[in-house]
């Protein structure tokens, strides 16, 4: 198990630096403009450090990301209980960052980030929940079709 | 009846032929021993048995351990739950991390409100299955 967590937490972190520094530098290079808020920005010394910085978050929210996988594959768990926790555990992460660094703060900032995530992931839900009824609704059918067969 | 050995170097696999006048019971049970899997040794407190993979209805892990439930009640494997899966064939499908289900004792399954997968087992008793292998079970009853 800790050997699966650690894989996640080095692929979640990897991947995650590795969109982020390509973006941050195509950006860069596109618009000749920072690749951070100035409110953000504004919290360091430099704006190297700030985009250092934002790195780190991005590759924190990698690892929440693929940490949180795991809730899903655990297999005695219904899809709402593994739905609820993955989402309690990834929004902890992704509202508080995404604030940091992508909004310009202010009280209603973090209940945004909030219910744009919880709204998304629950469309994201429904849609798989729907898909897997159906999955099941058609795998009876075929039990049925197998048993009416002489 | 009669058995016998033809050593044929051209072989590719192993061939067993039955000849018979007709297809009498004892043929039919003879066609089908050969053609099944063979039995599998299983254990319980009074020792050692061989279970029929046609007499398994399922096979799970619990606490590291396998069990088969049978006909007969339930037994230990000594083997993996991959090797049991490669062993029994067809005739099982996989419905979670832990578990193999004797396709033909499938009734039905149930989706719960919450997104739990039931699967009722024929002759009584049930499990739950895994989200991700519905799919798997699907294919198994094309």
């Amino acid at each position: 198990m800790w050997k699966k967590i650690l894989e996640h937490i080095l692929v979640g972190f990897s991947i995650s630096v590795a969109v982020a520094l390509t973006v941050q530098i195509s950006v860069g290079q596109a618009t000749g403009q920072a690749v951070v808020t100035r409110e953000f920005a504004a919290r360091f010394t430099s704006e190297g450090v700030a985009a250092l910085a934002q790195l780190g978050l991005v590759g924190l929210i990698g690892t929440t990301f693929s940490c949180a996988a795991l809730v899903l594959q655990i297999e005695r768990w219904s899809y709402l209980r593994q739905g609820v926790v993955h989402f309690l555990i990834t929004a902890a992460v992704w509202a508080p960052v995404s604030l940091l660094c992508w909004s310009a703060a202010s009280g209603w900032g973090l209940w945004i980030q909030l219910g744009s995530w919880a709204f998304t992931y629950a469309v994201i839900w429904l849609v798989q929940y729907l898909i897997c009824r159906r999955r099941v609704a058609e795998t009876n059918a075929r039990i049925a079709a197998q048993r009416r067969k002489p | 009846m009669r058995v016998e050995f033809r050593s044929d170097p051209r072989a590719e696999e192993i061939l067993v032929r039955v000849t018979a006048r007709e297809r009498t019971p004892e043929v039919e049970a003879l066609l089908a021993r050969l053609a099944s899997p063979p039995a599998i040794p299983a254990y319980d407190a009074r020792g050692e048995v061989l279970l029929a993979p046609g007499e398994i209805a399922r096979v799970y892990t619990e606490r590291r351990r396998v069990l088969a439930e049978s006909d007969r009640g339930t037994f230990a494997l000594r083997a993996r739950l991959y090797e049991l899966e490669e062993r029994l064939g067809g005739d099982f499908v996989r419905i979670s991390n832990s578990e193999l289900v004797r396709r033909d004792r499938i009734l039905r399954l149930d989706f719960g409100v919450t997104g739990t997968i039931r699967l009722s087992l024929r002759g009584g008793g049930e499990t739950y299955v895994s989200r991700r292998y519905v799919a798997r079970i699907r294919k198994a009853f094309e």
